[in-house]
């Protein structure tokens, strides 16, 4: 082997080769960049040289991260998944008194938890109220942290992967270029578009799922994918001791900083929820799950509360409630404990 | 600045490039390398520019040695180049680990200067002290101060090696052949500096994130995850370094330099010795000529041989780190290779694949210390990855936030490594045809895509 790198004597044209990669190169990742740049969906610049009215950002938390940036603190904070999108600040704001965000964040687990109220300290924003609703798979040790929280410096506290993207990165990330795509696709259909989430962070109304043979069928087929998606087969046995301490931490921070902690289980469609409690291991991590969180002040187990779980006009799907639901939650949790 | 950052790659690289090529058409050679010296220097600054007057002052005043070496071998002159190069390593890397073995040994509490490492400091201090040894042996030419300059601040080069000796960078610098635009050197330089980022962000910063899961969490790792750990930073590392050098040979190439290789197939060696010959080349040669030989060799006796060989390694291990694993990780090669030389004393064989076998296992494991903050943590990866507990469901990798296509990540990464040919055995059958074109530029543009996440490389804590 020489030591030094051998260049071939025997190829020819490289002038044209390298005219050929940089043009084709360069080419893409330009035109990568100017739709990234153009379409904007994270509205990281905020130019809308499109005029685009409603932004697809694939991922919640920038896109309700940036937006709560731009507006002032708020007294109310619910955090959650996407189990809380369907509950409407302004029935916490009347409750309550205030304005109330809801920073509900797609599959949200502890991580995210915590990460926003990290956030909402560093930057001067904490509410008075923190209201959190729970679900039970966030405390399956088997379930990773979102994608979109680890790649999230702002919320992600964790030490193990530090992200360091910076403002060009998002221009040139493919993950930019397919929530610009989606946006132009909707921008130029037909179709009017509304906004994921108003100036609260509401997701707007969720209507019951259907009586009929398709809304069942519907269910079926959520069912099973939230047993793979969520309870990874019932493989959950024990919840996560490392998620235990975090909210260990966020009832801390609420201490340290006094804000009133609230907190809620997500209710489950009662299909969902008699498989979990029947199967011969998921029924002890429950059990230890809303044993856990017991040991809370301010804390509700929708799991028992049979005439909230038996009402299907509740439900909007598998995992998720209606907005008639949200409102019946919320209610009950704040009026209990105001 | 990193390799991997948009501002090299699209602003300082371009920059530099045309700027210097503009000069040397205007025949102005001396400014042309004045400027590259220049932009060395911007390059390095670009971290933390207070490290700038720290290599300024160890240039010229290497070079003054040098000069006084070449004039005159005076053993006085050379002891004192040598001590002051090795003070300055030894104030700003090694202070902090003295002050702890103190205070442990004698139950003092002496504070800790937490010096902060400036950059490149092993790298420039190896290669000058190099400097300085040929100069006493008169075995360098009185040379020009801007072609020394470069061959100690040549910004490919000059963060993480490759470490290059002054007789093989010098001629080039001074030839005037290498003055002019060669669109071969360019293209190849471009298709390996392709291949380096490409390991770098696509392969090396994927295994990272699992590799440093699990040396976080090191108490809770089951057997899976505690092999599934160390495999990943043997990985990793390979693909970060070997990537990192890819990227700096490519850089240099399209100034017309040819840096010495530094990587050919490590992870394929059939011995630890013949692991030493593949893996970070250009620091084994330092070692060779500069301690292992004058310690003595193996012109002495068997003894003195082994000896030497540990003493070698021991310190190879110091110079990567200031620290009892780094020691450690020194003294596991220095024994290997000790073990070889025996093995080979007495004839012995084996099968290759079985060599190949008990030899990267050897390696993947003495990374584990290499890694390890801690002594604790280096024990309770091993004790995983041999007492762990088997886990057969589904939370077979939870520890360490990882799911099944893991495993598919390191078997595509095994078979890169075992079964492909390396960058340099790639570039040395280069064809600029359509097809390493659609080749470069798929590797181009995914990496330029993947660049969000700016990780730095492995080398430059050393």
């Amino acid at each position: 082997m020489n030591f030094y790198i051998l260049i071939s004597k025997t190829s020819k044209q490289p002038k044209r080769w390298l005219k050929g990669v940089f043009s084709i190169s360069f080419g893409v990742s330009l035109f990568i960049f100017s739709i990234n740049y153009i379409v904007d969906p994270y509205n990281i610049t905020n130019h809308n040289l499109l005029n685009i009215k409603y932004k697809f950002a694939r991922d919640d938390r920038t896109e309700k991260l940036n937006y709560f940036k731009t507006l002032p603190p708020f007294e109310n904070i619910l955090i959650g998944s996407s189990r809380v999108y369907s509950i409407n600040p302004k029935v916490v704001s009347n409750i309550l008194g205030g304005e109330t965000y809801n920073f509900g964040v797609g599959t949200a687990t502890v991580e995210d938890h915590l990460g926003i109220i990290k956030y909402l300290e560093k930057n001067r924003k904490l509410p008075k109220n923190i209201i959190i609703g729970i679900d039970f798979y966030t405390f399956n040790p088997d379930i990773l942290p979102n994608g979109y929280f680890l790649k999230n410096k702002e919320l992600n506290f964790l030490s193990y992967q530090n992200y360091h993207e910076n403002y060009l990165a998002k221009f040139f990330s493919i993950d930019s270029f397919r929530a610009s795509v989606k946006t132009l696709q909707k921008h130029f259909s037909s179709k009017e578009e509304k906004p994921r989430f108003d100036t609260h962070g509401w997701g707007g109304t969720y209507e019951k799922i259907s009586d009929n043979k398709n809304g069942f069928q519907e269910l079926k087929k959520e069912l099973e994918e939230s047993q793979e998606l969520f309870y990874s087969n019932f493989s959950y046995q024990h919840i996560d001791p490392k998620r235990k301490a975090y909210y260990q931490e966020i009832k801390e921070l609420c201490h340290q900083h006094k804000i009133k902690l609230y907190l809620f289980t997500t209710p489950l469609h009662p299909m969902l929820l008699k498989e979990l409690k029947q199967h011969k291991t998921t029924h002890q991590a429950l059990d230890e799950f809303t044993t856990f969180l017991s040991t809370f002040n301010n804390f509700i187990n929708f799991y028992e509360e049979e005439t909230f779980q038996n009402n299907l006009q509740h439900f909007h799907g598998i995992t998720h409630t209606t907005s008639k639901g949200g409102d019946i939650i919320i209610h009950k949790l704040l009026t209990k404990f105001r | 600045m990193l390799f991997n950052s948009y501002e090299f790659i699209f602003a300082f690289l371009p920059f530099t490039f045309f700027v210097y090529f503009l000069l040397l058409e205007k025949k102005l050679i001396l400014g042309a390398k004045a400027f590259l010296v220049f932009a060395s220097l911007f390059f390095y600054s670009w971290w933390n520019i207070s490290y700038l007057p720290l290599i300024l002052i160890s240039m010229f005043f290497n070079y003054f040695m040098g000069n006084k070496l070449n004039k005159q071998a005076s053993k006085i002159i050379l002891s004192v180049g040598i001590s002051v190069n090795l003070s300055l390593l030894a104030y700003f890397k090694y202070s902090d680990f003295f002050i702890e073995n103190i205070n442990t040994v004698s139950n003092s509490n002496i504070e800790l200067l937490h010096l902060a490492l400036p950059l490149a400091i092993s790298f420039f201090t190896f290669q000058q002290i190099a400097y300085l040894v040929d100069s006493y042996r008169q075995e360098t030419k009185e040379y020009d101060f801007l072609n020394y300059a470069l061959f100690v601040t040549f910004f490919p080069q000059l963060i993480a090696g490759p470490i290059v000796h002054h007789g093989e960078m010098m001629p080039q610098f001074s030839s005037k052949w290498n003055l002019v635009k060669k669109y071969k050197n360019i293209a190849t330089g471009i298709f390996i500096f392709t291949i380096g980022l490409f390991k770098k962000v696509v392969i090396a910063d994927t295994f990272a994130v699992w590799a440093t899961n699990g040396f976080d969490k090191t108490e809770t790792l089951n057997m899976l995850e505690g092999w599934v750990t160390s495999l990943s930073y043997t990985f990793q590392l390979y693909f970060d370094f070997s990537g990192y050098t890819d990227m700096a040979i490519g850089i240099a190439l399209l100034f017309n330099i040819k840096l010495p290789i530094n990587f050919n197939s490590p992870y394929k060696a059939t011995s630890i010795q013949d692991f030493w010959r593949r893996w970070h080349i250009t620091l084994s040669r330092f070692l060779r000529d500069y301690i292992y030989i004058p310690l003595g060799g193996n012109r002495i006796s068997s003894f003195r041989t082994y000896a030497n060989l540990m003493a070698t390694f021991i310190l190879g291990g110091l110079w990567h780190g200031a620290g009892w694993t780094f020691l450690f990780w020194g003294f596991l090669h220095g024994g290997a290779l000790v073990i070889h030389r025996l093995w080979k004393v007495f004839d012995l064989r084996m099968h290759y694949l079985f060599a190949w076998f008990i030899t990267f296992n050897f390696i993947n494991i003495s990374w584990v210390f290499f890694r390890a903050k801690e002594w604790e943590d280096a024990i309770k990866v091993l004790k995983a990855m041999f007492f762990g507990e088997i886990i057969t469901d589904k939370l077979w990798l939870a520890n360490i936030y990882a799911d099944k296509y893991l495993l598919l990540q390191l078997f595509l990464a095994s078979l890169l490594i075992w079964l492909t040919k390396n960058s340099i055995e790639q570039t040395s059958k280069l064809k600029f045809n359509n097809y390493t074109l659609l080749f470069v530029t798929i590797l181009l543009v995914s990496s330029f895509l993947n660049l969000s996440g700016v990780h730095e490389f492995l080398y430059f804590n050393f």
